[in-house]
């Protein structure tokens, strides 16, 4: 039973990962600039950077961005795996994750901006003001 | 020159060559195609499938937007309306729908305002990134104000997808998307996937097929070939004629039959070996006279049939070919044994084939042409010719009896105890003008033609309508045993069976009697009352056979045997045998002749029973024996 419980923690995540769209990940995430160099990621959770084609950093200290942070005590900027991560932490950049079967990707723009990171203007419908973390925030002038 | 025989059914041929390749075509175009028809297919099952819950999609609508330009804006500003939405939109769900959800568009980013698989208990509305595809179609919803049905390939967990347009005021306010399972798209396409596979296998077993009958085709002809054509000469064996029989429209062809004079002595000098050497070498001289539309055949061993194509070719012209051959084989010098060899032919020609009746008929023409040549001193030709008159009077006849001339005469079978009249023979007659033309001058020149059995059935027609008039009149009419295979005429006598108690059919004999087809037309008869009689028996083609493989009712003896009845102990004793046999076999005798009182007496003693001839009456026209 043990060994059941050890064997599905190990591969959900795997399998959670298999439905995320790689290539649009791959896109967003090489075309983060920090004053216009290329950065270097860094995450814990192997199974899913190894499906990335981006630049890896070998330890966390070199690394500019972490994705999916097990700790919430990262001062580094950080990729989230949910939306509400990205609203609680203020460290997070973006976050990464699926919703209704499709792949969310989200940077908040401040965010970006404050850290130095810049993202072509192409991809712009990945980008979020600080202000849509919050749920009323951008309709605030609906009629 | 025979090239073009090898494929006896060369249009089959083509057919088959045409169909596979337009079936090749086929399958490669389906197979190139399938995913397209394969993908409108696949949505107009889905478009099906989803009827119900699009009908109700409709109503949940309209329960959400409740005629209120303004419902986004009241949604979005109330969590509680929102939960109440949400609520309804559960109600949808069922176990092949994924999520139901409703997305509106603000500032260009798209948000999802009710969940069905919202579980928290405030719904909160967030902020949505469709895929491409889904924009894609949310785009074409917006646009064409209708619902749109799409295929989810990249999304694993889904199918394929809803996209509704909520329209107020004919602007569209927001989307209700609904996402159907992979399972239930797996599960309507999986048909669909099948039977495409199906289509493509049935094609191709029929190009498996048709390359089978291509190549049984080939085969078959080849074997044909091997067995029609002689492989040293190139010239057709006698079986292609004789197999071919029916297919040849002999019409077509001018006919000449040829012979090698004495070639039986060059056998009897050479042996068959040099014999067969020098027949190939003359057979592949001759053939280059030959052309592609023309038949060459070995009829027999050193007799060749000519079917020389008219077409393009006069009567001038052919005589000359003819000539040439002729000319062409005596001129040859054929090397044997170190001597020169010479040999000569003779031509039997017919010319206007288009008179014959068969094929067998115009040969037959030929070959008396032949003998002609063969008695004139060989090396010759000579021509059958049917001389003008001769045609004019043959279609006179067919146009007298077309015209409804044909009347019938009686003459009267008597029973020999009390001279009561059994029935009366039907004679022909053809009326012309004033003038009667009988059997023995109208028979000979319609012999093996249609007008043969046309006669037959003016005959039976005639009679009909007399028995038909008198219901006291029996009579017997003559028919062969051709026509007694010939369906046209059992089914007029069938058609006429009220009449078949009063019609006895005498059959003259013919040559080539099938008695399995003859004995099983008079079954067919019997049953509706006619009787059967042989008739003329002891004299022609007629035999025991008759009596031993017929169901016959009467036999009727000729009268070549009855005339010499009562002085011929040959005679005597013939008719003695028959009556024991008949007598033994329930089958009644009538004589035929019964000229004098003598013969009369004779067949008394033999105790035949019905006789016949001028002692009695001579046929006489209907309206003479009723007077």
């Amino acid at each position: 039973m043990r060994l059941k419980n050890l064997l599905l923690i190990m591969i959900i995540p795997v399998l959670g990962f298999t439905n995320f769209n790689i290539e649009k990940i791959n896109e967003l995430l090489s075309s983060i600039k920090k004053h216009e160099k290329s950065i270097y990621y860094f995450s814990n959770n192997r199974a899913f950077i190894s499906k990335l084609s981006i630049p890896k950093s070998r330890d966390l200290n070199s690394a500019d961005i972490i994705i999916f942070p097990k700790s919430k005590n990262i001062t580094k900027s950080v990729i989230v795996n949910s939306f509400e991560k990205l609203k609680s932490n203020k460290n997070s950049i973006g976050a990464i994750y699926l919703k209704k079967g499709r792949t969310q990707i989200l940077f908040v723009e401040e965010r970006l901006k404050a850290r130095g990171f810049s993202l072509s203007k192409k991809y712009k419908r990945y980008i979020i003001k600080e202000c849509y973390l919050n749920e009323f925030c951008p309709f605030n002038n609906i009629n | 020159m025979h090239k073009k025989f090898i494929f006896q059914n060369i249009r089959r041929f083509y057919y088959y060559i045409v169909s596979y390749i337009l079936v090749c075509f086929l399958i490669f175009y389906i197979y190139k195609n399938i995913p397209n028809y394969e993908n409108g297919l696949k949505l107009t099952l889905l478009s099906l499938s989803i009827d119900g819950v699009d009908a109700s999609s409709d109503k949940l609508i309209e329960k959400i937007v409740n005629s209120d330009p303004n419902f986004l804006e009241k949604n979005i500003k109330s969590k509680y309306l929102r939960k109440k939405n949400e609520t309804l939109l559960k109600e949808l769900k069922n176990r092949n729908i994924l999520s139901i959800y409703l997305i509106f568009q603000y500032r260009g980013r798209v948000f999802i305002l009710l969940d069905s698989n919202n579980r928290d208990k405030i719904p909160k509305i967030s902020i949505f990134i469709p895929e491409d595809m889904d924009m894609e179609y949310i785009h074409r919803a917006k646009e064409s104000k209708k619902k749109q049905i799409y295929i989810q390939k990249d999304i694993d967990i889904l199918g394929f997808t809803l996209v509704k347009p909520i329209v107020i005021e004919d602007s569209v306010k927001a989307f209700l998307v609904i996402d159907y399972t992979q399972k239930s798209y797996n599960s309507l396409v999986s048909l669909l996937t099948l039977s495409s596979k199906i289509i493509i296998i049935f094609l191709i077993l029929i190009v498996i097929l048709l390359s089978i009958l291509i190549l049984l085709f080939i085969k078959n002809a080849y074997k044909k070939n091997r067995l029609y054509i002689n492989p040293k000469t190139g010239t057709f064996y006698r079986n292609y004629l004789s197999d071919n029989y029916e297919k040849i429209d002999f019409t077509n062809y001018y006919i000449a039959l040829a012979d090698i004079d004495f070639f039986k002595r060059i056998n009897d000098i050479y042996g068959h070996k040099i014999g067969d050497k020098i027949l190939n070498a003359i057979i592949i001289k001759i053939a280059e006279k030959i052309d592609g539309n023309d038949m060459f055949i070995q009829y027999g061993g050193e007799e060749f049939l000519f079917l020389i194509y008219k077409k393009n070719l006069s009567i001038k012209k052919f005589k000359i070919k003819l000539e040439e051959i002729r000319a062409l084989v005596e001129s040859l010098n054929i090397k044997v044994r170190g001597e020169k060899l010479k040999v000569t032919i003779s031509i039997g020609a017919f010319i206007q084939t288009n008179l014959a009746t068969s094929l067998q008929d115009a040969i037959q023409k030929a070959d008396s042409a032949l003998y002609e040549s063969k008695h004139s001193g060989r090396n010759r030709i000579s021509y059958f010719d049917i001389s003008k008159r001769r045609i004019i009077y043959r279609e006179r006849l067919k146009d007298l009896i077309e015209k409804n001339n044909l009347i019938c005469f009686y003459q009267p079978i008597k029973n020999l105890k009390d001279f009561s009249t059994h029935h009366y023979e039907a004679l022909f007659r053809l009326k012309d003008r004033d003038t009667l033309i009988y059997p023995n001058e109208i028979l000979p020149e319609l012999e093996n033609s249609y007008f043969y059995s046309r006669i037959s059935m003016k005959i039976i027609e005639y009679n009909v309508r007399l028995l038909s008039l008198d219901r006291n009149f029996k009579v017997s009419i003559n028919l062969t045993s051709d026509d007694l295979v010939n369906e046209s005429i059992i089914n007029l006598l069938i058609k006429n069976r009220k009449v078949a108690d009063r019609m006895l059919i005498e059959i003259l004999e013919t040559k080539n009697v099938d008695y399995t087809k003859l004995e099983n037309s008079i079954q067919r008869l019997k049953p509706y009352g006619y009787k059967i009689c042989i008739d003329d028996y002891g004299s022609g083609y007629s035999n025991l056979s008759h009596l031993l493989n017929l169901s016959i009712d009467y036999l009727k003896i000729d009268g070549s045997i009855i005339k010499n009845i009562y002085h011929d102990k040959k005679a005597h004793a013939l008719i003695l045998a028959l009556s024991i046999f008949c007598k033994q076999n329930d089958i009644i005798i009538i004589a035929e002749f019964v000229e004098n009182r003598e013969i009369l007496n004779t067949l008394k003693k033999f105790e035949i029973e019905y006789g016949q001839g001028y002692y009695f009456d001579k046929p006489k026209p209907y309206k003479e024996i009723k007077k």
